[in-house]
């Protein structure tokens, strides 16, 4: 609908992992990992946006051991981001591997540096198929690892990682996770997945299942997102192209549920400060903010009595502003310093940093 | 007319001139001379401003002109002979002075002879005038004495009557006494019977006599108390009076077998015994409602016992029934006007919805029976409680509360015959729909596509619902009374027939289509077969409505009632939004179905399959094989469905050749990465995989392919790929380009999905080296 609003920043390599610096509250920066075989030419980009005059700054740093299938950036230090990625060896064998980095200090913009390695984790043990490595939202020791089968909870705070707890999923059919998220709420005390269609959320004291919902999605369930304002809400999104949100007491039906998108839903999250938000990438190459206010914090007319100077006019559930890209887009993510920029990368390596449309802006804030 | 008068002015002389007042004699001014012209001419004018002069004084000094001029004036009687003489001759001239002496000579002679003509006219009449008094004169004189001869007569006559008058009065005196005793008698007589008669009164339920007598004597009873035989009398009486009372009260607190009026008459009596209204009002009411209530228990047991409409015992009963609630409301307005107002309308209201209720339960139950009872025979009875309410009289209707919950009634009823109506349509419409499966089920090839199952299905629900509609309309045009309320009849046609009926119709067999076809559940297993054809079916049904049946029933619809300009635009607009969107959804659950299946498969063979492998492609993969199987199954149900024959027409001006592969197959390689890639897709219209899809046999299948094929790039993104590996995906790959071409009509989105992928595929391999076209060619072929 609307791209002036945006700015592109291109990549010469295809890309699928991108990531907000999350404790960087101050300035607006992603982090892009490239995703190509050669071994030698994978990166990740350090993005800075500056808002007053549109421009980006960057960094790049390479990542040699191998394409970035995920990247995540640690909430409570501003240098420490994991990445998943595929290693090839030089017999045209390939495998997966996670690992923790850290961004080094540059001082030369020229000169293009490695990243320095963090904690290495032994994964082989439990699978090859490596989804995620997500850190702890205020620990910063723990990391959780999410594999075809197994949950590995980390202790971090060494060169290795130290496998705390192991959770595996079994069934029949061979089940495999898809991908997992750190519930912010409760003490950070559940780690919630997504396997096939279903959501199935560990509590990291026990390992055992604290809760479950069977069937989010009609087809496999590709996304998770918590909100950050209610502690009940989790927005998933799937190859339906459906993008709902639960409320996880209630299992029976999504409180929110549309249909925007005409192909898979990859990447859905709430604005983490006005979760009316809803921002989601697809591989109809569409990236898509929709309204949820209807279930967001926001609506609160039902728990407080009716304010006077609260007349304020909600906006309707449903699309609000698209960005347009070229291909599939794999991700989306919100700037965590600036509440109405956000992210988004296509799978030809095309970042578009984009802002929130100025009226829907006033309409909220207003 | 002082004629005599006149023959003075005779003697004339000329002066100035005076005002003449007569008419008669008008002034007269002329010149005496020739040479005294120019003088004449002057005096005129002279005169002239006199005479304004003395018009104008004339007003001020009335009373002194008015004497002077009636001296001068010849017809006033004040007339001054000498004073006038003198004045004319004084002021005329002589040639004046003899004009008016002949003028007036003149006019003297007419007088006389006015007056001659006048004696001559009336001297008959004065000879009789004199004859007459002169008799009179004669005669009065006798009067006198025939007076005062009367007078003494009248005397004579009066002294006589006072006579008899006195000595008759002694008699009639007497006799007056003795009338007035026998009276007295009679009435002491009656009283001291009273209480005997009251007693037999009352012992023969004549109460209404009892209370007569009672209050006739209750005044003369309370008058004579003091004597001792009446104040027996009276105890007597107060004692009849007291078991008249408990009679009447018993027979009001409810004994079986009191009629209403009879009831009311006992309420009436003891209001005028001065029992208190409140108290009567009340136990007035309690004892209506048990009578009623009695009734109506009947006529419950009975409906109870065998509930059906227009049941014998409501035929009965009915009129009845409201005929006493008619009289309970007429007979407690007479009585205690407003006392207890509330009281008889919540009992009256109680009794009322009772009845309404059996009214109802009856016709719940025919609408239930099996097969439903007709329509006409259900609103029978509402028909005939109208008539009851409102014959002979309207006055029990008109209470707002009646008519109220009456309208409300029937209201209430007619959208349980239409609900139950259309319940049955759609049960009907269900066990269609049962049948289709059945034969879909069977499905032995037939010449004829399976469309005609739906257009089969259509036509036969439309001639359904028009009829269903006619009995709907004839009910309300057949002989009864309730819909001669013509608002009643608007309301029915427009609420109940088009709304509730006709929309629901298209709203409910929209949604029964959706359930049948399982849109509902999103996962639909594999195998469809007859599931996934009972879609097609559904849908071209639904598009069948949406074109034709739709339009076509609320056209017949609007002709039937015609006569009410009832305009149903936006409804029909709204249930053809509901129509087209279901069966759109269906089309599009069917193409989404397929298509996630056939990804499924796809994906799970892509999983499954080794793509680091070092061992080259021989030919194209089972499963790819399988899909393009799956696919021609699908095109081969379309077909079914659709007709053949159709689409071999339908695909006439589609090019079959298979696209040139040269430029396919190494197009991929030259563009390597990046810019050319996006250029190339910077200029492709943005294809959308999950869209509306059109309902042909194209569309579905052009739908599923792209479904899959999305999933298929999708998927070989997120692998890594050998050499081998993607010369096998670049085999598969062609084998779809030459098997599914003929499906599009319009090769470049094939194409540009299909080179997507390769391209995709090259990019996720480790070192991308393609087949050669002409290897490719010979693998294909084996």
């Amino acid at each position: 609908m609307e791209n002036e609003n945006s700015v592109i920043y291109g990549l010469e390599f295809q890309a699928r992992a991108l990531a907000p610096q999350l404790a960087e509250t101050e300035k607006i920066r992603f982090l892009i990992g490239t995703q190509s075989l050669k071994q030698t030419t994978n990166q990740v980009h350090l993005v800075e946006f500056n808002e007053e005059d549109s421009t980006i700054k960057t960094s790049v740093f390479n990542h040699p051991e191998g394409e970035i299938w995920k990247l995540n950036t640690s909430p409570l230090d501003k240098t420490s981001l994991a990445t998943c990625y595929n290693a090839v060896s030089n017999d045209n064998t390939c495998c997966m591997k996670t690992a923790l980095y850290r961004i080094p200090q540059t001082e030369n913009p020229e000169t293009v540096e490695n990243l320095s390695l963090g904690t290495k984790f032994e994964t082989d043990q439990y699978g090859s198929e490596i989804k995620t490595t997500e850190f702890h939202p205020t620990d910063l020791n723990k990391a959780v690892t999410v594999m075809e089968n197994h949950v590995v909870f980390w202790d971090i705070s060494g060169e290795e990682a130290k496998s705390i707890l192991n959770v595996q999923l079994s069934g029949k059919n061979n089940p495999k996770f898809t991908t997992g998220k750190w519930n912010p709420h409760q003490n950070c005390n559940q780690f919630t997945t997504a396997t096939e269609t279903h959501l199935k959320t560990y509590d990291v004291r026990s390992g055992e299942v604290a809760w479950n919902i069977d069937n989010v999605h009609s087809q496999l369930l590709r996304d998770l997102d918590y909100n950050m304002n209610k502690q009940y809400h989790i927005a998933t999104c799937g190859d339906d192209g459906l993008i709902k949100i639960w409320d996880f007491r209630q299992t029976a039906q999504p409180v929110y549920s549309r249909s925007d998108h005409s192909h898979w839903v990859w990447c859905i999250r709430f604005n983490p400060f006005h979760d009316q938000l809803l921002l989601s990438a697809s591989s109809d190459a569409r990236v898509l903010i929709s309204s949820a206010a209807s279930v967001s914090s926001e609506n609160n007319n039902d728990v407080c009595i009716h304010d006077e100077t609260e007349t304020k006019q909600m906006i309707s559930d449903g699309p609000l502003q698209w960005c347009e890209h070229e291909d599939s887009v794999y991700c989306a993510e919100w700037s965590p310093a600036e509440p109405w920029i956000f992210a988004s990368l296509s799978y030809d390596g095309r970042l578009l940093i984009s802002r929130v449309k100025k009226t829907l802006k006033y309409q909220i804030m207003l | 007319m002082n004629a005599c008068e006149q023959s003075e002015s005779k003697s004339s002389s000329s002066e100035e001139k005076i005002p003449f007042s007569s008419s008669r004699l008008s002034p007269v001014s002329s010149c005496s001379t020739i040479s005294e012209e120019e003088i004449g001419e002057r005096r005129r004018n002279r005169r002239e401003l006199l005479r304004q002069y003395y018009s104008k004084l004339s007003e001020g000094l009335e009373t002194a002109e008015d004497e002077e001029g009636a001296m001068l004036d010849i017809d006033s009687p004040r007339f001054d002979v000498n004073a006038f003489v003198s004045l004319v001759l004084k002021q005329k001239t002589l040639r004046e002075l003899i004009k008016l002496d002949k003028r007036l000579v003149s006019e003297i002679r007419l007088l006389d002879e006015e007056i001659q003509t006048l004696i001559y006219q009336n001297y008959s009449k004065f000879l009789s005038a004199t004859d007459t008094v002169r008799q009179m004169k004669g005669k009065i004189e006798h009067i006198e004495a025939e007076m005062s001869r009367l007078n003494e007569k009248m005397i004579a006559i009066k002294d006589l009557n006072s006579k008899i008058d006195s000595s008759l009065a002694e008699n009639r005196l007497k006799v007056f006494r003795l009338s007035s005793v026998h009276v007295l008698l009679k009435k002491l007589r009656f009283l001291f019977e009273l209480p005997g008669r009251l007693k037999k009164s009352i012992e023969a339920s004549a109460y209404r006599q009892a209370v007569d007598y009672y209050c006739k004597t209750h005044g003369i009873l309370l008058r004579y108390e003091h004597i001792s035989s009446f104040s027996g009398i009276r105890d007597e009486c107060q004692a009849l009076l007291v078991q008249l009372k408990d009679a009447l009260h018993s027979r009001l607190s409810y004994e079986k077998n009191v009629s209403l009026s009879q009831l009311t008459e006992a309420a009436e009596l003891l209001l005028l015994l001065d029992a208190p209204p409140a108290e009567i009002a009340e136990s007035y009411l309690l004892s209506a409602h048990e009578a009623i209530s009695c009734a109506m228990g009947v006529l419950e047991s009975n409906v109870d016992h065998d509930p059906h409409s227009s049941h014998p015992s409501l035929e009965h009963s009915l009129p009845i029934i409201i005929q006493h609630m008619k009289t309970l409301l007429r007979g407690h307005q007479t009585l205690f006007g407003e006392e207890k107002g509330e009281q008889l309308r919540s009992t009256l209201g109680r009794l009322f919805g009772r009845l309404l209720s059996t009214l109802k339960k009856t016709i719940l139950c025919s609408l239930e029976q099996n097969p439903p009872v007709e329509g006409d025979l259900l609103i029978k009875d509402i028909n005939s409680l109208y008539v009851c309410l409102t014959e002979p009289d309207v006055f029990f209707y008109q209470e707002s509360w009646v008519k109220e919950r009456f309208t409300s009634f029937v209201e209430k009823m007619l959208e349980s015959i239409i609900e139950f109506t259309l319940e049955g349509i759609l049960r009907i419409f269900e066990e269609r729909i049962m049948e289709i499966k059945k034969i879909l089920l069977d499905s032995k090839p037939s010449s004829k596509p399976l469309s005609q199952l739906s257009d089969d299905l259509s036509v036969d629900m439309k001639a359904l619902v028009l009829s269903t509609i006619t009995l709907l309309l004839e009910l309300s045009q057949k002989d009864n009374r309730l819909f001669t309320i013509r608002k009643l009849c608007r309301r029915y046609y427009k609420k109940h027939v088009l709304d509730h009926f006709l929309a629901s119709y298209f709203v409910k067999t929209t949604e029964r289509c959706k359930v049948l076809a399982g849109t509902n559940s999103l996962t639909v297993s594999w195998p469809l077969e007859g599931s996934s054809l009972l879609i097609l079916v559904l849908a071209g049904y639904l598009f069948g409505l949406e074109k034709y049946g739709l339009p076509f029933l609320y056209q017949e619809t609007l002709k039937r009632i015609s006569m009410f300009k009832v305009d149903a635009t936006g409804k029909q607009q709204e249930c053809l939004a509901i129509v087209k969107n279901g069966a759109q959804e269906l089309v599009n659950c069917y193409s989404r179905i397929y298509g996630n299946n056939v990804s499924a498969l796809s994906l799970e063979s892509l999983a499954a399959a080794d793509w680091l492998t070092d061992r080259p492609p021989t030919a194209v993969r089972a499963a790819t094989k399988g899909l393009i199987t799956k696919l021609s199954n699908v095109a081969t149900e379309l077909d079914a469905f659709f007709g053949a024959d159709i689409k071999s027409s339908l695909n006439v001006n589609e090019h079959r050749t298979t696209p040139s592969m040269s430029l396919t197959t190494n197009h991929y390689m030259q563009n390597g990465f990046g810019i050319n890639n996006n250029f190339h897709k910077l200029f492709t219209d943005r294809i959308d995989i999950y869209k509306n899809v059109e309902f042909s046999k194209s569309s579905i299948m052009k739908s599923i392919i792209l479904v899959y094929l999305k999933a298929f790039m999708e998927e070989i993104r997120l692998c890594v790929l050998s050499t081998a590996g993607m010369q096998q995906v670049q085999l598969d790959v062609e084998c779809l380009r030459r098997h599914l071409s003929k499906f599009f009509t319009d090769g470049r989105l094939l194409n540009f999905f299909l080179d997507e992928i390769l391209d995709s595929c090259a990019k996720r391999c480790l070192r991308p080296v393609p087949l050669e076209k002409q290897v490719v060619k010979t693998l294909l072929m084996v």
